[in-house]
């Protein structure tokens, strides 16, 4: 479904990803993890073109989102980069909800830019959302009447209203405070029984070990080691991944 | 207390006074209405990607900003003439130019004002969130669509308080023209102090001014409130 291979990412002399790959089949949940400053934020932002990767190539569904040839990434042509972008969706830590729209006109905004928009199945599908994730009865209301973790529901059902094939967060509980992380990790653990195809940079080890097929440990650029949350979490084969384990624990 | 006793001066003055307020109100409302869009172009020059265009907006940005206001207008009607006729005489003609003292007035206003409002709306667009923009961009936006939908409403909302000042101030720099004898108000106070030997003129003009403030004050407090419905 998604394969990057060797992704690397210079920001002037500092090299912060030196050289990762990423696959992940349908269905799939991976949770990355790994210290702050390692390169899991940029793989993500990488895969969703906020940033341009220097090496490397990245394919959705067997077609190439982009590929880097001789130093210069390369993108299909402009239609088509759109419509293989679209199946990707983002979900960021900091929410990013547009405040001047109500709950629903930021679900409704981007689905209603297509020409051949449905406008009513649209609002019918953002309401079902909505529901889905809880928060039908604040449709009309604006992102400043929410808590934190009512705009992470919002900004989940905003991602899912373009119907993406795999859904990324971008460590999605941590701008939020410790009582209100279990509503939004609910609410993707409830997509992640629904078989939706998932990449989730994490800090939650618990979250990860129950609801992740597959865990990525990350530092320093590179992924140090992957395997099921058994495997990783619970007995890591690698010293980097134990330290960093073991630090978790310990306070 | 000339003016207590005779009626009719009062009532004489008032009218020299409020064909005054048209001048001040002309001024005004032709600034405004030609320096918001002119400002909008220098500031989109400003944050442009072509070194040129960004180089030109500075340079006027820094010169407009840069001098008093009172400078500019008598460059404009004195010495944008004498320049006009160098030029035409080095075609070999012997025309003058000259500008009607109201459209120079107008002008220098609207290039003095448009530099300020450039960097208004540029301190707006620039106080949008990146997140926003990535927002945007992870959802499959178009720039344009990103621009006016997203970007441009909550531009709106935050230099409503800053071009109000502008709005306001711009009220009281009319009162420059009289350097270029443009009869505004506070001239034809000014003329009727010195003529009746009297304050009562420059009271009535601070009353004038006060109005006028007062009147766009309320306006804009309302504006604000409208765009009160989210923060």
């Amino acid at each position: 479904m998604l394969s990057a291979v060797n992704i690397h990412k210079r920001f002037g002399r500092l090299e912060v990803l030196k050289g990762v790959d990423l696959s992940v089949n349908k269905g799939d949940v991976v949770a990355i993890i790994g210290p702050s400053g390692s390169g899991k934020s940029t793989l993500l932002r990488c895969i969703n073109l906020l940033e341009e990767a220097d090496e490397g190539s990245l394919m959705i569904d067997g077609e190439y989102l982009f590929r880097v040839e001789n130093g210069k990434i390369i993108y299909p042509e402009p239609a088509e980069k759109h419509r293989i972008r679209k199946k990707l969706g983002l979900v960021f830590q900091e929410f990013h909800l547009f405040p001047h729209l109500s709950v629903m006109q930021n679900l409704t905004l981007a689905p209603m830019q297509d020409e051949n928009a449905d406008k009513e199945a649209i609002e019918e599908n953002c309401r079902n959302l909505l529901k889905k994730v809880g928060l039908l009865d604040k449709a009309k209301n604006y992102p400043f009447e929410l808590s934190g973790g009512q705009k992470q529901r919002v900004a989940i059902a905003r991602a899912m209203a373009l119907n993406p094939e795999i859904l990324c967060f971008d460590e999605p509980t941590s701008a939020l405070d410790p009582e209100l992380t279990g509503e939004v990790l609910r609410t993707i653990k409830q997509l992640a029984e629904e078989h939706m195809t998932m990449i989730v940079v994490t800090h939650e080890m618990g979250f990860a070990g129950e609801v992740a097929k597959e865990v990525v440990f990350m530092d320093d650029g590179v992924i140090v080691e992957r395997g099921t949350p058994d495997e990783v979490l619970r007995n890591p084969s690698q010293q980097r991944t134990r330290d960093f384990m073991s630090k978790l624990l310990s306070i | 207390m000339k003016y207590f006793t005779e009626p009719d001066r009062l009532v004489s003055l008032l009218r020299e006074m409020l064909g005054g307020t048209l001048i001040t109100l002309e001024v005004w409302a032709l600034t405004l209405l030609f320096a918001q869009p002119l400002g909008l172009l220098i500031c989109q020059m400003r944050m442009s990607k072509n070194g040129f265009a960004r180089g030109v907006a500075r340079v006027y940005i820094f010169y407009f900003r840069g001098s008093p206001l009172m400078l500019q207008l008598l460059f404009m009607f004195f010495g944008v003439p004498i320049i006009a006729k160098g030029i035409l005489g080095l075609f070999g003609s012997g025309a003058t130019f000259t500008l009607d003292r109201t459209l120079a007035a107008v002008l220098a206003f609207i290039l003095n004002y448009a530099a300020y409002f450039a960097e208004i709306y540029r301190g707006g667009i620039q106080s949008i969130p990146r997140g926003q923009y990535e927002a945007a961009h992870v959802l499959g936006l178009s720039s344009k669509v990103t621009f006016f939908k997203i970007i441009l409403p909550q531009v709106a909302k935050r230099i409503v308080p800053p071009i109000g000042n502008e709005v306001i101030t711009l009220v009281k720099d009319t009162a420059l023209v009289y350097v270029i004898a443009l009869q505004d108000m506070l001239f034809k106070a000014k003329a009727a102090v010195n003529r009746d030997v009297s304050v009562m003129p420059f009271i009535i003009a601070a009353i004038f001014y006060l109005i006028m403030t007062g009147v766009l004050t309320h306006l804009l407090e309302r504006v604000e409130r409208k765009f009160d419905y989210y923060k």
